[in-house]
């Protein structure tokens, strides 16, 4: 299922494409440091909703997951317990 | 540690092995047969568990190596070199939104072993990275990067781009942009 990508993927090599459009267009010269700011500001931009996806996808596993622990364990399994625990009893 | 005390823990880690053996191989009965030989396996060695350790990762290292051991045991004898029957188990969620437990599961057997098993001891059991590592018997940096690659690639299985797609289905969206004058 393609869907259309967020804006903030235009800001994915950190804001250095915008600030060479800006310098080209305006010819003063931008310092290394207010780049580094911009570039960390869009990294955060980026990071934010990715950070949210990422807790979205771990909600949804753990909905899965919860499913399965919910789930009877079968007999067989529990009565398997009993008979190695009274064999030690035993012995 | 007694015998009595060991029963116990394992009655009350038995929902969670089978959880794990299922979301771990994708099928029920191939997972009980995994839990009952964890079972087997952590009964005769309980002298190697050392009391005052953490039980229930002991109990999950015993049922993935098995699991583990039982792949390779499988691969030898059924091979899927092409990964066809793999493929054919990938099917985008059925509801928009919300992924039931067969999607999930579906799209879990996608992802590598590696990834698969420390996405499920993170994220679904709630292991502790640094368990995790000691479960899976590898740096906690291996782990940490595993379940970042699975997160993302099961996120492509899944078709979720963003946080959005967890909003209303597609249909509904444009509907929605349309009525906002959003969308030509």
């Amino acid at each position: 299922m393609q869907r259309g990508k967020a804006p903030v993927q235009h800001y994915q090599d950190g804001g250095q494409e915008m600030f060479k459009m800006l310098e080209s267009e305006t010819g003063d010269a931008i310092s290394m440091k207010n780049r580094q700011r911009a570039g960390n500001g869009a990294d955060e931009c980026e990071r934010q909703p990715q950070n949210e996806m990422a807790g979205h996808i771990v909600d949804q596993l753990r909905r899965a997951y919860d499913e399965l622990l919910h789930e009877p364990v079968p007999d067989h399994l529990r009565q398997l317990l009993t008979q190695l625990s009274d064999a030690e009893d035993k012995s | 540690m007694s015998s009595q005390a060991v029963r116990q823990g394992l009655i009350s880690f038995l929902p969670n092995l089978r959880a794990f053996a299922i979301a771990l191989c994708g099928d029920a009965d191939r997972a009980d047969d995994l839990v009952q030989d964890t079972m087997l396996k952590a009964w005769n060695s309980l002298d190697t568990f050392q009391e005052g350790t953490n039980l229930r990762a002991w109990l999950f290292t015993i049922l993935r190596n098995t699991y583990f051991s039982d792949c390779r045991r499988r691969r030898r004898e059924v091979p899927d070199d092409d990964g066809e029957y793999v493929a054919q188990l990938c099917v985008p969620p059925s509801q928009h939104g919300a992924v039931d437990a067969r999607d999930m599961l579906k799209a879990l057997s996608m992802l590598t072993d590696d990834q698969r098993e420390a996405l499920i001891l993170v994220g679904a059991e709630g292991f502790a990275y640094e368990e995790a590592a000691a479960i899976c018997n590898c740096a906690v940096g291996t782990i940490k990067s595993r379940v970042n690659r699975a997160r993302n690639r099961l996120s492509e299985l899944l078709g979720i781009e963003a946080a959005q797609d967890f909003g209303p289905e597609p249909t509904t969206e444009a509907v929605l942009l349309r009525a906002s004058g959003k969308a030509g």
